[in-house]
């Protein structure tokens, strides 16, 4: 598999570390409820097609990056800022 | 269509003998096709040894027959015909302890029990520790497994060198190896032969098994399950059971609920055969290469999941090569030979890489799920303690702690200490 780094370009996948699917984490303020914590770690749509997730290129830029893949064909489209 | 009368004859050895001397003809299909009826009282989704497993067990321990298994492929394609066959229980944890070694009571008996030779061998899992602390830590396992009346031992390198005559200990090693804990009665079951004993007993029984059907979905009133949905029509029925491994959240989904798992690729391959040399199941843990030699001489190869989320069931390279690596490294004579066959399978790797088994928010409708890379070896007991639910009503024991509920209430059972990283378990 080549990932598309925005910054170093296609590499190949050994140069990355997968840190997962982009998870939106309650604030750490002590505010949110078990509920909202346990949603954000196990939750996060796996159910197909393509994922924002995040990869952290440490053979290169040494970067987290951020990449929609489609789990199925491996095919990578640029993440929405 | 065939009719199940063919299926009645028991297996024997002089069976075998007189059917090789009339060319093997005659013998009759373990499975008959037929029409499914309008309702069962249990579908089973998953013709995977689990899902079988369950089926036999019904009709076996509760009898319930009026069961139907549907397959969306032929019985046993998926995981079950792609794992590497490991048997053992060699757990720290409590819950995953004590389910999987059931199992291991249960695979003793199961080729008598199925008059199908699954051809279980215990021929050893030997756990290599590369580091004292990593030493330290299995003794705690090894520990932890008499204290609950099983077998165990920590070999140092010595006694692991006698052991394990041809692993390679003193080569200059990236990662030494300092000892291993050693489960004898861990091994290998010959995992085709799992899902067509349990598929024949079941089927013998009155099981209906139905391939090429795979569930499109169901039908749910109130909150509870009334049919599913098939190529082959709806078929009403009062309980169902979601065994689909890697598809667990695409079955999940179509029944309107989440689950906490990631799917994973994991690979595995064999070499071309060659003399016996390798008397166990050994397992590096520097990285992850799991090794074995089948009676017919090759050797079975397997390692970690490819490091990140796919439903491709198409590996990685860089695993491969990675686990090649480690392989070598144990038996260096093994880079000498050719790799004959090489595949993937995608696991259900759930948030703490334990098993989800039980109940589901659809009334009547349970899962086995979440089994990743590590399923195979619970199969007898996953069947038998599941059947009980559905007969009794009530969940045994054994499998109370892999309920569903577990991860929003904190209660995870996670064997690693790693979190809720699928891809790393
Ligand atoms: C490479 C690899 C190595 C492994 N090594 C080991 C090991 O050494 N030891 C160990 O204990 N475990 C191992 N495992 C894990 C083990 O194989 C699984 O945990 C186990 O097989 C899962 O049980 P199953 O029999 O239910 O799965 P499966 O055999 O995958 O059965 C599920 C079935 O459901 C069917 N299905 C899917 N969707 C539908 C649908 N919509 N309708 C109907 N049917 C459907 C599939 O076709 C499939 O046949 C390994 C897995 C892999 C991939
Ligand atoms: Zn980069």
């Amino acid at each position: 598999m080549l990932i598309p780094c925005p910054n170093c370009g296609p590499r190949a996948e050994e140069e990355f570390a997968f840190g997962g699917p982009v998870r939106e984490l309650p604030p750490l303020d002590g505010t949110a409820d078990a509920k909202a914590w346990h949603r954000a770690l196990h939750g996060a749509g796996r159910a197909g097609g393509a994922l924002p997730e995040v990869w952290y290129h440490h053979a290169g830029c040494e970067c987290w990056v951020t990449l929609r893949r489609d789990l199925a064909s491996h095919a990578f489209e640029k993440a929405p800022t | 269509m065939e009719s199940r009368e063919g299926n009645r004859v028991q297996y024997s050895g002089a069976m075998v003998i007189a059917k090789a001397l009339g060319r093997n003809r005659g013998w009759r299909p373990i499975v008959a096709a037929r029409e499914p009826n309008a309702r069962y009282d249990v579908v089973v989704i998953g013709g995977g040894a689990h899902g079988l497993a369950v089926a036999h067990y019904l009709a076996a321990r509760h009898g319930i027959t009026n069961v139907a298994v549907l397959e969306a492929g032929w019985i046993g394609s998926g995981n079950t015909a792609r794992n590497t066959a490991i048997v053992r229980s060699d757990y720290l944890l409590d819950a995953s302890f004590r389910l999987k070694h059931f199992a291991l009571g249960l695979w003793e008996g199961l080729a008598q029990e199925l008059n199908f030779n699954v051809m279980y061998s215990p021929r050893g899992y030997v756990d290599l520790a590369h580091s004292d602390g990593e030493l330290e830590h299995m003794t705690l396992r090894a520990n932890a497994m008499v204290l609950r009346g099983a077998e165990a031992k920590v070999l140092d390198r010595a006694a692991l060198q006698a052991r394990v005559p041809c692993l390679e200990l003193d080569a200059p090693s990236r990662y030494p190896i300092s000892g291993a804990l050693v489960q004898e009665k861990g091994g290998v079951v010959r995992h085709d032969a799992v899902a067509w004993g349990f598929a024949r007993q079941a089927s013998r029984q009155g099981v209906d098994i139905f391939q090429n059907c795979p569930v499109e979905g169901f039908e749910i009133a109130a909150g509870r399950l009334q049919a599913v949905l098939t190529p082959k029509g709806r078929i009403a029925c009062g309980q169902a059971v979601i065994s689909v491994a890697g598809q667990s959240a695409v079955l999940a989904g179509h029944a309107g609920f989440e689950l906490p798992l990631t799917p994973v690729n994991v690979q595995a391959c064999v070499t071309e055969p060659v003399k016996p040399v390798l008397d166990c199941v050994i397992n590096y843990n520097a990285g992850l290469s799991y090794v074995s030699q089948t009676d017919k001489g090759e050797f079975v190869l397997g390692g970690a999941t490819d490091g990140y989320g796919s439903q491709a069931r198409r590996g990685s390279f860089a695993r491969l090569e990675d686990v090649l690596a480690r392989a070598a490294q144990m038996f260096p004579f093994l880079s000498r030979l050719r790799l004959m066959r090489h595949w993937s399978g995608t696991a259900d790797m759930t948030m703490d890489g334990n098993a989800i088994i039980g109940e589901t928010p659809v009334a009547g409708l349970m899962i086995n799920a979440g089994w990743g890379y590590a399923g195979f070896k619970a199969t007898p007991a996953v069947g038998w303690t599941l059947a009980e639910r559905l007969a009794t009503g009530k969940s045994p024991d054994l499998l109370l702690p892999f309920a569903l509920e577990r991860f929003a209430t904190g209660a995870l059972i996670d064997d690693a200490g790693i979190g809720p990283y699928p891809w790393l378990h």
